[in-house]
């Protein structure tokens, strides 16, 4: 689905890993993966505050439309 | 998280897997017994016949005989055979379920044939004579006619031993957390498909003519009225059942929710 989450361009403003990432939100590495890999189909609202909280920016900053093409560009799909 | 459910009780892997062994070993076992013709004391070729009743007014009969005239296999003299028929009298004054017994004779039959009396109460009509029940015993002449005495008992078997595996795999899914999956879906459709396939035989046997030889009973009555001889074809009575029947396509609807629920369950994992 054309949503890109923009994890690692937050992860490197804040310069932190995924690991601490995943201490801090609560969410298991392989979640954070499916997130960052673009497999998710949902993400509630409270697991997004909860990022927000901790990388200290707004969801917009994380989640990013992007047309089909674009988006099959940057899964290799 | 969610602590995955662990199956309790009858629901269990090892029992569902007991029981499939346990059918599965008295379906071959039947199955040996029908190739190899082992004569084991069981009452497998004893079946209850499903007789017509006749109701058209019989004549008042002193007596009447029943002959076995042509059977699939040979009769056996010696065992409990039984023909049971009743007699019933309406007084036209009361209604249908007022209906009384005035006659009723159960009587073994030692011999091919045997001799029923009916005494029949002479002050009242006698309306109906109703054979409504005879077990005879059979031994059948070759291996088609022994498969056919058993092939119901040796399907079932093997049926429900093919089931309960697949339940016992099902159940194991379940208590490691993982119900809701395109296999357990695959698996009930599998179960339910078995039970209504072997419904659909049976209903296929009952409603369409016996293709290969049957119980014949020739019921000739000696009246002081009139000498009528009335013939009856009698076969073994269907396996056939609507609950089974149901049952199975009931485990179909649930096998359909169950793959709509592996599309939940994957949207489930999938959402952070």
């Amino acid at each position: 689905m054309p949503i890109v989450v923009n994890l690692d361009v937050m992860l490197a403003k804040r310069k932190m890993t995924l690991t601490e990432l995943s201490e801090r939100v609560d969410i298991t590495m392989a979640n954070l993966s499916i997130l960052k890999s673009g497999k998710a189909r949902a993400i509630r609202f409270t697991t997004l505050d909860d990022i927000c909280k901790v990388l200290e920016c707004q969801p917009g900053d994380l989640l990013q439309h992007v047309d089909d093409k674009t988006y099959k560009k940057l899964f290799r799909l | 998280m969610e602590t995955p459910y662990r199956g309790r009780g009858l629901v269990n892997k090892r029992l569902m897997i007991a029981l499939s062994i346990v059918f599965g070993v008295v379906g071959t076992t039947l199955l040996v017994i029908t190739i190899f013709n082992l004569r084991v004391n069981l009452e497998y070729v004893t079946r209850p016949l499903g007789l017509p009743n006749y109701d058209q007014g019989l004549p008042v009969t002193a007596s009447t005989e029943l002959k076995i005239v042509k059977t699939m296999g040979e009769f056996d003299e010696g065992r409990g055979n039984v023909v049971r028929m009743e007699q019933y009298h309406t007084d036209e004054r009361k209604s249908r379920r007022n209906q009384q017994v005035t006659g009723e004779m159960a009587s073994t039959v030692t011999r091919k044939s045997g001799y029923f009396a009916i005494e029949a109460d002479t002050d009242i009509a006698v309306n109906e004579v109703l054979m409504n029940r005879a077990v005879l015993h059979l031994q059948p002449k070759n291996f088609w006619h022994r498969l056919y005495f058993m092939y119901p008992g040796i399907l079932n078997s093997f049926v429900a031993s093919f089931c309960f595996w697949f339940l016992a795999l099902f159940v194991s899914n379940i208590q490691e957390g993982g119900a809701f999956t395109k296999r357990n879906g695959l698996r009930l459709q599998r179960v339910g498909w078995a039970i209504l396939g072997l419904q659909a035989l049976y209903y296929i046997q009952r409603v369409t003519p016996t293709l290969i030889d049957d119980f014949y009973l020739e019921y000739p009555t000696m009246s002081r009225f009139s000498s009528s001889d009335f013939w009856f074809r009698a076969s073994p009575e269907s396996e056939f059942s609507v609950t089974w029947a149901l049952i199975g396509a009931l485990i179909l609807v649930v096998a359909s929710a169950f793959r709509d629920g592996e599309m939940l369950q994957e949207e489930k994992n999938l959402t952070i």
